[in-house]
């Protein structure tokens, strides 16, 4: 039965945020070519303003939103959710626009598109988490990933840059097809597209998972193959392979927001698709205590420790910054996944807002330290190893600070955020839902991480400067003193005061499940 | 149940038969006159030269054609939106202006871009 949809104005009305989104977009992309100047910087202010302009509109329905109607034909659900993440996407976004300012004049790249890019990916970023239907989900994880494609690829005269852009766009589309042909499959198996309803046919057909396994493969097959995509995105173990070389060749800054914003949205779309489709007690049996090997639970679980172990493990080797925060980045979707696999498992609010917390410490932190990087980057040849950090502390004491403060972070050190994100996550995986190997080899990796992370800040403070790079190469205007000063303030703010941000995240919980 | 089948498989018999009888047909009784020009490879958009594949030739040819590709499936969309404009009403005609809005932003970025200049 689908349930009575409101009127198509108020339809309208509910999702204003990715109207404007779309709207803004359009006209940053309009006034990049009926623009005189030469000078774009001014585009990256507007864009963060337009994109602020939206964050209080989603915070304002956030507040108002009460029940989760689906709309457009159930193809669609505006829930606090969907707008929690909503919320950390445009913030990903604010903080790009903010950084790339300085970053864009580094190399000289007028491209107003860049600004646009980014608003329309966080347009499918949006769609995607408030998606209830398959198709939805597709089209959004295209209308996210396409825009991305062309930014790994803004450096068009560098061959690494490019190489970065065809690697992700060749082994993306794989993934996304991947992805396609296991929501066929699913739709093939149970007649509909819609999450829920794919859920109820899965509930009311199996009882337990022999009969699935027996009757009706096609629904694991469809169900791991549509699991290979989002893994592909989150870049966990074994789909992490493009994500070194992807996000070194990708403009610093544009790894920044593909590392954070992109991430999350695949995770969060991870969590609403299995969550509302593939929740079948017979699908689960291991939240029943009834371990089956076959559980895809028990799959997530042993990717998860891989991921943890890979990104940690191979960080400890690089000296090319870019790659170390990119296996540092594997390493934390490895521990987010330890924090889904707790989610699913127990289900309750606790489990839930220390996943959701954890993304919103990584976007501040990510997009801080990414933006710090993006500073230091010298200007000649393009990639920041960590010889090229010497001493740089001395020259730009402010942007030095901000990166510590990010990298602690990073490593899990109380004040800053990601030391609270980290204990709260492990804690409730620990705690409530019993997965007693995996956290504690999480925090075996975490420790070996440390090195890795301090190593940076060893370069940067204590070793001593050749004097080769010219301090001309480090400019900073406002833009990037803005970002780093919010993302430092938020770091520090949420790793000392989180219980009105965990307040703020149990209020999502309900809509989850409601659906 | 396999007989509903036969008559696909007629269906491709015949398909097959036909195409195949008629190239050979051609072949056996058609008159040749070959020439140079006729044994030239074809290439759409412009003429093959000595100079081999390594060539660079104007990126113009590519944009033209990804344009073309765009405003060309703007027509593929109208198409079912056109058979079923009747049932959803009003709310299907501004559905198609919002998304020829989106189209017409393109287009006017693309315009505004030179890509439409030649010279």
């Amino acid at each position: 039965m689908m349930p009575i949809e409101p009127g198509i104005l108020e339809q309208l009305g509910m999702i204003i945020p990715l109207l404007l989104l779309v709207v803004f977009a359009s006209s940053i992309l309009l006034i990049d070519v009926f623009a005189e100047s030469e000078d774009r910087a001014y585009l990256g202010y507007l864009t963060a303003f337009f994109l602020f302009v939206v964050l209080i509109f989603v915070a304002k329905d956030f507040n108002n939103n009460n029940v989760s109607r689906q709309i457009f034909h159930s193809s669609i659900v505006i829930d606090k959710f969907g707008l929690i993440f909503t919320g950390i996407f445009i913030i990903a976004g604010i903080l790009t626009s903010l950084g790339s300012i300085d970053y864009l004049k580094k190399y000289d790249i007028a491209i107003g598109e860049f600004y646009s890019l980014i608003m329309f990916a966080i347009t499918g970023m949006s769609l995607m988490v408030f998606s209830t239907s398959l198709m939805t989900i597709f089209v959004a994880l295209e209308l996210m990933s396409l825009p991305i494609y062309a930014l790994s690829g803004l450096f068009r005269v560098n061959n690494r840059s490019l190489e970065s852009s065809v690697k992700y766009f060749i082994l993306g589309s794989v993934a996304s097809s991947i992805l396609l042909f296991g929501m066929v499959l699913l739709y093939g198996a149970t007649g509909s597209v819609n999450l829920v309803t794919i859920g109820n046919e899965i509930t009311t057909k199996y009882t337990n998972l022999k009969t699935v396994l027996s009757s009706d493969p096609i629904i694991i097959i469809g169900m791991l193959m549509v699991f290979i995509g989002f893994m592909f995105k989150t870049a966990t173990a074994p789909f992490h392979m493009w994500t070194p070389d992807v996000y070194e060749g990708a403009p610093t800054i544009v790894t920044g927001f593909m590392s954070v914003a992109v991430k999350a949205a695949a995770f969060a779309t991870f969590l609403r698709v299995f969550g509302l489709s593939f929740n079948n007690d017979a699908l689960l049996h291991l939240a029943n205590g009834a371990i089956s090997n076959t559980s895809w639970i028990q799959v997530l679980n042993i990717l998860a420790i891989a991921t943890v172990i890979i990104g940690n493990l191979v960080a400890l080797n690089q000296r090319n910054v870019k790659r170390i925060l990119a296996y540092s980045a594997i390493a934390h979707a490895g521990y987010l996944m330890i924090g889904l696999v707790g989610y699913f498992i127990t289900k309750d609010p606790i489990t839930y807002s220390a996943l959701v917390l954890y993304f919103l410490s990584y976007t501040f932190t990510g997009m801080g330290a990414f933006i710090a990087i993006s500073i230091f980057e010298p200007k000649d040849t393009n990639k920041v190893m960590l010889d090229d950090l010497n001493g740089a502390a001395y020259k730009k004491p402010f942007v030095a600070a901000t990166l510590a403060i990010f990298i602690f972070s990073f490593a899990g050190i109380p004040p800053m955020s990601g030391f609270f994100a980290k204990f709260y996550l492990f804690k409730s995986a620990y705690v409530n839902a019993g997965l007693h190997i995996p956290v504690i080899i999480a925090l075996i990796a975490s420790v070996f991480s440390v090195y890795y992370y301090l190593r940076i800040l060893v370069h940067l403070y204590m070793k001593k400067d050749y004097g080769d790079v010219d301090v001309k190469d480090y400019k900073t205007t406002a833009g990037s003193v803005i970002a780093l000063s919010i993302a430092g303030f938020f770091v520090l703010y949420i790793g000392i005061l989180p219980d009105q941000y965990i307040t703020i995240i149990k209020h999502s919980f309900l809509s989850l499940i409601g659906g | 149940m396999s007989e509903t089948y036969i008559p696909m498989v007629l269906m491709i018999a015949i398909a097959f038969g036909l195409g195949s009888a008629l190239v050979l047909l051609s072949v056996v009784l058609g008159p040749k006159y070959p020439s140079d020009v006729k044994d030239y490879p074809f290439e759409c958009g412009h003429l093959i030269d000595s100079d081999g594949a390594r060539k660079k030739h104007s990126i113009k040819f590519y944009m033209i054609a990804i344009i073309f590709l765009l405003f060309d499936l703007e027509i593929v969309f109208m198409y079912p939106w056109a058979t079923v404009f009747r049932e959803i009403g009003i709310t299907a005609l501004f559905e198609m202006f919002f998304f020829l809005g989106i189209l017409v932003v393109g287009y006017i970025y693309v315009w505004k871009k030179g890509v439409l200049e030649w010279e």
